[in-house]
């Protein structure tokens, strides 16, 4: 972010340019990595309740999106504000627990092997915690840590699993864990990274189908970068297409035609 | 031409790779044979220096048949039984290398740590302040290139060559030669911990930096759990050379199983040379079985 932008966000524009109901949102944000530009001009906004799911071809910048949410990157133009603050202006520490707000779920899942359920999805946590007590929680942690972790693993349907290795369990528990870790933040919005790209199909829709339930259910917004349109198109009301670090359409999902579809993921002869 | 050349770098990249190996076994064969021609040149010289095939002949001839009692005649009263002093032996070259390495490896950890790339994770989001910007510009690095220094200034040396100065320091003290394997051990484990660590996959590092993690955090529960496991394993192959490198500092007076080897060497007592070989060999041995069962019990997740 340029200085002069940076200061006008501090003189007030904080809430000014973001929708007062939005959990985050995006203005005009540009992004380059060297000569290389990442994100062109890039708006919209996301509320709670709300889900959203981002298609597009490889290479396009859904990561740089995501990274951009979370705030792990700094926008070289425009703004990027979570609940009506811009993340550029915030001190560290004001970063880190608008960090704990947003549920990220990364395609890998993330997860350490060799700790078990619990201590994967007490790290949910950690943002909200001093380094004395995540250690204390990890070493010993107290009845009701256990009885939360437990009813969040219920919630996503793998209660008991919770003191098992991670390295012991399905690719599909271990999936259902990353989700239970981002649900355990008490997040306001949930944002998944191609959650269902190395799954098969009927997981893919089982995951989706969780991630809608659980948004609704807790009111969160979601998040979400799909491959497969079919699955994008049955389980998302609104559809955000991003091509060569542009977007190029933002509308609700009845209004997106093929030939919009095939323009986004056309091939460029070389 | 150049269309020529094109061609044939597409086509050519397996023979390419095959060429390079062909290239690497020329260089080790000619490496062989120039250090069998030095051998040759060398071995002669040895022999007039005094140096004779009778002696290698009688001390690995009695690889077959070790000491079970004292070759020497005059055995003071009272004096242990040669296999129960090669036992105490044991137990004397273990103490050594466990206490070296209980100093080793936390001081090998903090220079590990320390010396490590991924210790501060940079967050180059949020406002901050020059202060901190400023602090992140200068402090870590200086850390890093600190304790890298630090450690590879710990492992040039040698731990004979340390247990030289240290015995001039110290005299023969026990102290002297803990030291001497805790001061090379800690700088060649920082090396390794810090390769390891820098070498664990930074994905869940990043995850655990989206939940609003701080850089310690990120690094305590988000890289530490995955590196562990191969640290562990380092570490008791380090206390294997620490048990050799114990016994080998017997050499200058320490009660370890390469005093009496010096001892016996020394009088020709060639059977008893190898008795205390083999109570090395079966120490050796015992520590590959216990490492073995912790590496296996690793992989079975058991203990992190």
């Amino acid at each position: 972010m340029s200085k002069g932008s940076s200061e006008v966000s501090q003189n007030g524009r904080d809430t000014a340019s973001a929708p007062s109901d939005s959990v985050f949102s995006l203005d005009g944000v540009s992004l380059s990595y060297g000569a290389k530009s990442a994100l062109n001009n890039v708006s919209f906004s996301l509320k709670r309740g709300e889900s959203l799911a981002l298609i597009g071809p490889s290479g396009s910048g859904k990561t740089s999106l995501f990274r951009l949410c979370l705030g792990m990157l700094k926008a070289d133009e425009g703004s990027v504000y979570c609940q009506q603050k811009d993340i550029a202006t915030l001190q560290p520490k004001d970063l880190r627990a608008m960090r704990s707000q947003l549920g990220f779920i990364s395609q890998d899942f993330a997860l350490v092997p060799n700790l078990s359920v619990l201590q994967n999805v007490l790290a949910g946590r950690l943002g909200s915690r001093s380094f004395l007590r995540s250690c204390r929680d990890f070493i010993a942690p107290t009845r009701s840590d256990i009885e939360n972790v437990h009813s969040t693993l219920a919630a996503v349907g793998i209660a008991d699993t919770i003191f098992k290795k991670v390295f012991r369990l399905s690719g599909g528990e271990q999936q259902r864990v990353a989700i239970a870790r981002a649900l355990f933040q008490k997040p306001v919005a949930l944002i998944a990274d191609e959650p269902v790209s190395s799954v098969d199909p009927a997981r893919a829709e089982a995951t989706l189908y969780l991630l809608k339930e659980l948004s609704e259910r807790h009111n969160l917004g979601l998040l979400v970068s799909l491959h497969d349109l079919e699955l994008a198109r049955i389980f998302f009301p609104r559809l955000l297409g991003l091509r060569d670090g542009s977007l190029a359409f933002d509308c609700p999902t009845e209004d997106v035609s093929e030939e919009m579809l095939l323009s986004l993921y056309r091939i460029e002869s070389t | 031409m150049g269309e020529c050349v094109g061609k044939k770098l597409e086509g050519a990249q397996g023979i390419y790779s095959l060429g390079s190996m062909r290239g690497i076994l020329l260089l080790l064969l000619a490496a062989l044979l120039f250090s069998l021609f030095e051998l040759n040149q060398l071995l002669p010289e040895a022999k007039s220096r005094g140096g004779s095939y009778s002696i290698a002949i009688e001390f690995f001839g009695r690889a077959f048949s070790p000491a079970f009692s004292y070759q020497g005649q005059d055995i003071p009263e009272g004096t242990a039984p040669l296999l129960l002093k090669a036992f105490y032996a044991c137990i004397e070259t273990l103490k050594f290398a466990g206490a070296a390495m209980s100093l080793a490896i936390p001081f090998g950890l903090l220079l590990g740590f320390l010396s490590s790339s991924s210790w501060w994770i940079s967050d180059q989001s949020g406002s901050g302040n020059k202060k901190r910007h400023l602090f992140f510009r200068i402090v870590p690095p200086a850390c890093y290139s600190s304790a890298r220094l630090l450690a590879a200034f710990l492992r040039s040396i040698h731990e004979l060559l340390w247990a030289v100065m240290l015995l001039a320091m110290f005299g023969l003290s026990e102290f002297a030669a803990v030291l001497a394997i805790a001061l090379p051990y800690s700088g060649t484990l920082a090396k390794i911990y810090s390769e390891i660590i820098d070498e664990t996959p930074r994905n869940v590092a990043f995850s655990l930096q989206g939940t609003g993690a701080g850089s310690l955090q990120v690094f305590t529960f988000g890289i530490l759990p995955l590196a562990i496991n191969d640290m562990i394993s380092y570490t008791l192959y380090r206390f294997e050379c620490a048990i050799r490198s114990s016994a080998i500092l017997g050499f200058f007076g320490f009660p370890t199983l390469g005093y009496y080897i010096a001892a016996s060497f020394e009088n020709l007592y060639y059977g008893e040379v190898w008795s205390y070989l083999y109570a090395l060999l079966v120490l050796i041995i015992a520590s590959d079985f216990w490492s073995r069962k912790v590496r296996s019990r690793l992989d079975a997740g058991a203990y992190v």
